[in-house]
């Protein structure tokens, strides 16, 4: 690096992404504070290891394959055009996978796409919290952060993806990429695995299973969304020509490499967030935990298209978003029996599947991205300069791939095969007395045990099995 | 014994800093056995943790109230 100004836009670009990767940890973090808050005071410690575990397997799988499959995958299912020569660059064994001279960004772009590969696999720690072995816990961590979400955005998450290109996919901020196929995985492993004891009544009433600490819970919402923050700063290409070579013109950029604002995506993050926080007051009587979680809601319903969107309109699209998850997770539960710990399938996976499906009405005829030469013609059209254009119906086929085909159904299989050996669930006396019972022992030691009023429920539910 | 790079001057020629450049591939099998390994070990380990403790707590008649 001789040149200054080269340089400069290559270290900027290296340090933009280096702190967006220290912000995104943030989500990992509230993740973890926010689901210990939730689960009980008997299943407290293993909450948190779990967590916490995820960040090793998913780092180093993400490192032996992960990374690899990102740029491996971009032609599709059935690798039509073959593995492009780029993903020969980030084998495990590469040169370009270590502090290399010759290489500034690898490290921290792959550390960016690690920080989601994390978030996708602790949408689901939450879903099936208290009754989960922490092994299978980790297969599926691996299977979500290093394989699943990895190909779907290969597929739908590149300039070069075959759902970008022949389907004018746009999802600029995640909402089918990371939170749709998380909640389709989610409840892809609660199918099988069943609810937690005494979730549900003989006659199928519903009982609620207090969090051990509200307030834990809802700032580690509040940390998840400081990291979100990163997580779409990271989703942008700091600084690129948008122009030609003859008539330069820099930008920040979407994944897509379609121009995009920092100031923009600003708006739009804190209205669509102020959206779904509405919403979820209003719908949740002021519960702060589920109208914290509609916050939430709110931002992942519009970022599939909070690259473009009016602020009102991320607002709009969030308060939408928010009403689908909230009803969308009591109707399921009410109707399917489904014990979601936490509401992670409705909050990231209802959304994160309408946020793209609204995406491609609100964006129709937008460029979708550049077309790579040789490339076939987009199936549901293309915009006047040849581009792919985002549109409903290439929007509609991507979010059904999130969140079934790449979310719900290998984790149903996996879920049945690590049942299968008897390696999903916890043995029923385990889970009655706590998994930190005899192993961590109490989480709070010098406070007095005060039984709950859910602790006889569950007890007669094992004698009423056994 | 030098286990890589003996000299910064000049950098535009120089790649990889690591040390040992040219074992990455048995670096990579390492890390591969490594991450099987720790699923199999800590598995197995708490298979048998779980299996131990429903044993004792149906010994002690863990489900009356």
């Amino acid at each position: 690096m001789s040149d200054l100004t080269d340089s400069l836009n290559v270290l900027f670009t290296e340090f933009y992404y280096w702190v967006t990767v220290v912000m995104m940890f943030l989500i990992h973090v509230g993740f973890a504070t926010y689901e210990v808050g939730v689960s009980r005071r008997k299943n407290l410690q293993h909450i948190l290891i779990k967590n916490i575990m995820v960040i090793p397997v998913v780092t180093v799988t993400f490192f032996l394959f992960g990374w690899w499959i990102y740029f491996a995958f971009v032609n599709g299912p059935f690798l039509n055009g073959g593995v492009p020569e780029l993903a020969e660059s980030f084998y495990p064994w590469s040169v370009l996978m270590g502090p290399n001279m010759g290489d500034r960004i690898t490290g921290v772009f792959w550390a960016a796409f690690l920080l989601f590969s994390w978030t996708a696999a602790s949408i689901i720690s939450g879903a099936i919290m208290e009754r989960t072995k922490t092994g299978a816990f980790l297969i599926i961590a691996v299977a979500i952060g290093s394989v699943f979400w990895i190909i779907d955005a290969s597929w739908g998450w590149s300039p070069n993806g075959w759902m970008v290109q022949l389907m004018g996919y746009h999802d600029a901020y995640a909402s089918g990429v990371i939170h749709a196929i998380a909640g389709g995985a989610a409840l892809g492993v609660l199918v099988v695995l069943g609810p937690r004891i005494g979730k549900f009544g003989p006659n199928g009433e519903i009982r609620n299973i207090r969090p051990h600490n509200v307030w834990m819970a809802c700032v580690g919402l509040l940390l998840v969304y400081t990291g979100f923050w990163g997580f779409y700063a990271a989703c942008n290409i700091p600084l690129f020509n948008v122009g030609t070579e003859a008539e330069p013109f820099f930008s920040a950029t979407n994944i897509y490499l379609m121009p995009t604002t920092l100031s923009g995506i600003t708006f739009n993050f804190l209205m669509s967030l102020s959206g779904g926080l509405m919403a979820g007051y209003y719908l949740s009587k002021a519960d702060p935990y589920w109208t914290l979680s509609c916050g939430l809601t709110g931002i992942i319903a519009a970022s599939a298209g909070n690259d473009l969107y009016h602020p009102i309109q991320a607002m709009l699209v969030g308060v939408a978003g928010a009403i689908i998850a909230y009803k969308g997770h009591f109707y399921v539960e009410r109707r399917f029996k489904i014990d979601d710990g936490v509401g992670a399938v409705a909050v990231h996976g209802y959304s994160g599947f309408f946020g793209v499906v609204i995406a491609g009405f609100l964006l129709w005829g937008y460029p979708a991205a550049a077309p790579v030469v040789g490339s076939a013609l987009p199936w549901f059209g293309m915009t006047p300069d040849g581009f792919p254009a985002i549109n409903p119906i290439g929007n509609l086929i991507g979010a059904v791939i999130m969140f079934g085909v790449l979310g719900f159904l290998p984790f149903y299989i996996l879920a049945r095969v690590l049942k299968a050996i008897g390696f999903l669930r916890v043995p029923r006396r385990v889970e009655l007395a706590g998994l930190d019972e005899n192993t961590f022992g109490d989480g709070y030691p010098y406070l007095p045990h005060v039984e709950t009023d859910f602790e006889p429920i569950e007890r007669r539910e094992v004698r009423g099995s056994a | 014994m030098p286990t890589g790079i003996e000299s910064w001057a000049n950098p535009a020629e120089i790649g990889p800093i690591y040390p040992f450049v040219g074992t990455e591939v048995a670096l990579t099998i390492i890390g591969v056995v490594l991450w099987i390994a720790f699923h199999v070990i800590t598995g197995r380990e708490e298979n048998k943790q779980w299996d131990e403790l429903d044993a004792q707590y149906e010994r002690e008649g863990a489900t009356d109230a």
